[in-house]
This record gives structure tokens, C-alpha cells and sequence, in this order.
């Protein structure tokens, strides 16, 4: 091997050096490449995964060994009386998850007006300190036949009563902007029969075995559903039997 | 990785949990469903008026919230520039105001809390201290 000159050396090293710095920034380029592609395929996977959870999770069942009476004398019954097809709901008109399947619930009541729909009261009293009242104003509402427009101005404005040490003057205040007698609608909201519908009612749910609310019964069979695409799904196929 | 990084990564680590968590809301919600609740009324606050902020739902703003963390924390990790630090500041600010205040509403104009949402506020709290620690760091060094 012939002797390098020291600028020759020089050059050679040179050249070695700037092969060395180009792999390492060729290297730390397929890092970074490495790192970005990781998370990308981390973030869609987590997506992809996400959306088939929430959509293969069961949402609507119908469980036939639990069963309650189709009526009984302290229903609130709406819609057409003699359909084949009836969704029970036993509902605590203090209970914001009875709130939150209002919504659902007055569709189907709008979407389905050949649906029998029975409200049954089920009030929590021992959580809910306004939901016996609360009933009672259904009731006296139902006495006047606007039971429904009555559950729908208690669900709806439910954070402004559910707190208060006087519900019935905001009660009576709901029943003056529904039309109704207020006078009649303040002494049945008062009366015993109000009291004893609620109790009774409650005492029924209790010994059918309903242990929460909102619980919907379709046909008297247990259903559990969480989005109006589910009830309908429920609703259509008892129709089709 | 250089171990300056190491609150960045943690971020990072975080973001990704939160993005899980909002992620998952943002599907239950777009799919109208009631998601399922053990603690405190979370149905409540997730069909609220408040669950929809100018006719974008809240859980989608959180989804892209945490996605934003993450691209943010990659940027510094492979392409260290001041700005990346600063938008990652202003992140982590914005994420803690804003729990604050989805807390606060729920506390006081709710009365309900839904455990997604408290999630939620941990990790963004979470982001904001490893923000604050990563700055302290950036600034002694």
C-alpha cells in the first residue's frame, strides 16, 4: 500500500466522517418515521377498537322471565288503549336518568301513537325528596287530562324543582302554563287519593320486584334499551308477532 | 430519545388515555345512546345542553383536544423548536381552563357528575403539571 499524504489522509477521514454523520441522520430520520407511524397505527387502532366496542355492546334485550301485570288501577295508560303492543314504564319523575329517556320516550309516544303506553310511578322518596310530590302533580294533572304535558314540563325543568323546599308552588306555577284548573290541579296534587295513588303504586313496583328507574317492560317482558333506534327495533318486532 | 423528553413522553402517554376516553363519548353520543353510568348521574350530564358546545359535541372537542397533545408532543420529540413548545404550553393551559370550567358546571349548575368527564379532567390536569414541570426544566437548563 502506497503512503498517503497527509492531505490525502485528511480527505479519507473527511469523507469517513460524513459517511458516518449521514447514516446517523439517515438512522434518526427512520426514528422519527418509526415514532409517527407507531402512533398513527396506536390512534386508528384505538378507534377502529373503540367503534366496535360501542357498537357491538348490547344495547337492546328483551328478558321474558321477568315479567309485571299488563295494568293495573293505578296506571297512567296514554296512547291507544287497545293495541296489541304495550310499553310500561315505571318512572321517578325526580330521577334523571327518567329524564334523560324522556326524550326517547316522547318520540316513540309521537312516532308510535298506536302503542299503548302505561306510566307507572315508582318514586325513590329515600333519594329523591320531591319525587312523591312530583307524582302527585301527575296525577292531579292526569285528573285534567294533560298527565303527559305535565311529566314533560317536570322532566324537562327537573334541576329547578328537585332542590326546592316548596315544589308545589312551582308545580302549580307548570299546571298554570299547561291550562289547567289551578285551584283543582293544587287540591288533587294535595289530596289523599294523590297520596294513596303514589304509594300504592309504588308499593306494586316494589313487589314486582323493580329495584330501579327508569324500567321499561314491553308486552310485560323485562327490555332493556339505550337510544330510540333500540326501543323501535323492540316495538317493531312485537307488532310483527 | 433524549431523556429531556421524558415529561413529554409522559404527555404524550396521558393525552392518549383521554383521547380514549373522549373518543368513546363522542361515538356513544353520535350513536344517541344512553352510555352506561355506576357513579352519579352521568346521564344527566351527557345529555345536557352543556354536552353540545355551538352544535359541536363536547366529547368530539375533547377527542381532538388530546389528539392535538399528542401530534404536539411528537413534533418536540422528533423536531425540537421553540414553537412546538409553545403551542404546548397553550394546550395544556387551555385543557385545564376548560375542565375547570366543564367541572364547575358540573358541581354547581348540574348537580351531577358523570365519571368519563372526571376522567377527562384528571388527564388534562395531568398534561397541565407535566406541562408546568417540562417548562420549569426547559427554563433551568
Amino acid at each position: 500500500m502506497e503512503k498517503l499524504t497527509k492531505a490525502q489522509k485528511k480527505a479519507l477521514q473527511k469523507s469517513e466522517w460524513q459517511k458516518e454523520a449521514e447514516a446517523a441522520a439517515r438512522k434518526e430520520q427512520m426514528k422519527k418515521f418509526g415514532l409517527w407511524g407507531a402512533v398513527a397505527v396506536l390512534v386508528g387502532i384505538a378507534i377502529f377498537g373503540l367503534a366496535l366496542f360501542v357498537n357491538k355492546s348490547p344495547t337492546s334485550s328483551i328478558d321474558t322471565s321477568q315479567t309485571v301485570p299488563m295494568s293495573s288501577e293505578y296506571d297512567i295508560v296514554l296512547g291507544n288503549k287497545n293495541s296489541k303492543v304495550s310499553l310500561i314504564e315505571y318512572s321517578d319523575l325526580q330521577c334523571p336518568a327518567c329524564a334523560s329517556y324522556h326524550p326517547l320516550v316522547k318520540q316513540i309516544l309521537t312516532e308510535y301513537p298506536n302503542v299503548r303506553y302505561v306510566y307507572r310511578n315508582f318514586p325513590l322518596t329515600n333519594i329523591h325528596p320531591n319525587a312523591q310530590i312530583a307524582a302527585q302533580a301527575g296525577y292531579a294533572a292526569n285528573l285534567q287530562g294533560k298527565f303527559w304535558e305535565m311529566a314533560d314540563a317536570l322532566f324537562t325543568n327537573q334541576p329547578d324543582w328537585e332542590k326546592s323546599p316548596s315544589p308545589q308552588t312551582i308545580f302549580v306555577n307548570y299546571a298554570q302554563k299547561l291550562g289547567l284548573n289551578a285551584e283543582k290541579f293544587t287540591t288533587d296534587m294535595n289530596s289523599q287519593e294523590a297520596k294513596k295513588f303514589v304509594s300504592e303504586s309504588e308499593k306494586q313496583a316494589i313487589s314486582a320486584g323493580i329495584n330501579s328507574t327508569p324500567s321499561f317492560f314491553l308486552n310485560g317482558a323485562r327490555i332493556t334499551a339505550s337510544s330510540y333506534e333500540d326501543f323501535k327495533k323492540l316495538i317493531d318486532d312485537a307488532f310483527e308477532k | 430519545m433524549p431523556l429531556k423528553n421524558k415529561f413529554i413522553i409522559y404527555s404524550a402517554i396521558i393525552a392518549f388515555l383521554g383521547f380514549l376516553d373522549a373518543t368513546y363519548l363522542t361515538l356513544v353520543h353520535f350513536r344517541n345512546t344512553i352510555p352506561p353510568c355506576t357513579i352519579g348521574n352521568c346521564e344527566t350530564v351527557l345529555t345536557s345542553q352543556y354536552a353540545v358546545i355551538l352544535g359541536i359535541p363536547t366529547a368530539l372537542l375533547g377527542s381532538l383536544f388530546y389528539l392535538s397533545v399528542i401530534l404536539v408532543c411528537l413534533l418536540i420529540m422528533t423536531n425540537y423548536k421553540k414553537i412546538f413548545h409553545q403551542a404546548y404550553y397553550l394546550l395544556a393551559a387551555t385543557g385545564l381552563i376548560v375542565s375547570a370550567i366543564l367541572l364547575g358546571i358540573q358541581a354547581f349548575v348540574l348537580h351531577a357528575f358523570c365519571q368519563y368527564c372526571l376522567l377527562s379532567a384528571a388527564t388534562s390536569t395531568g398534561i397541565a403539571i407535566l406541562a408546568y414541570l417540562h417548562y420549569r426544566e426547559q427554563k433551568n437548563s
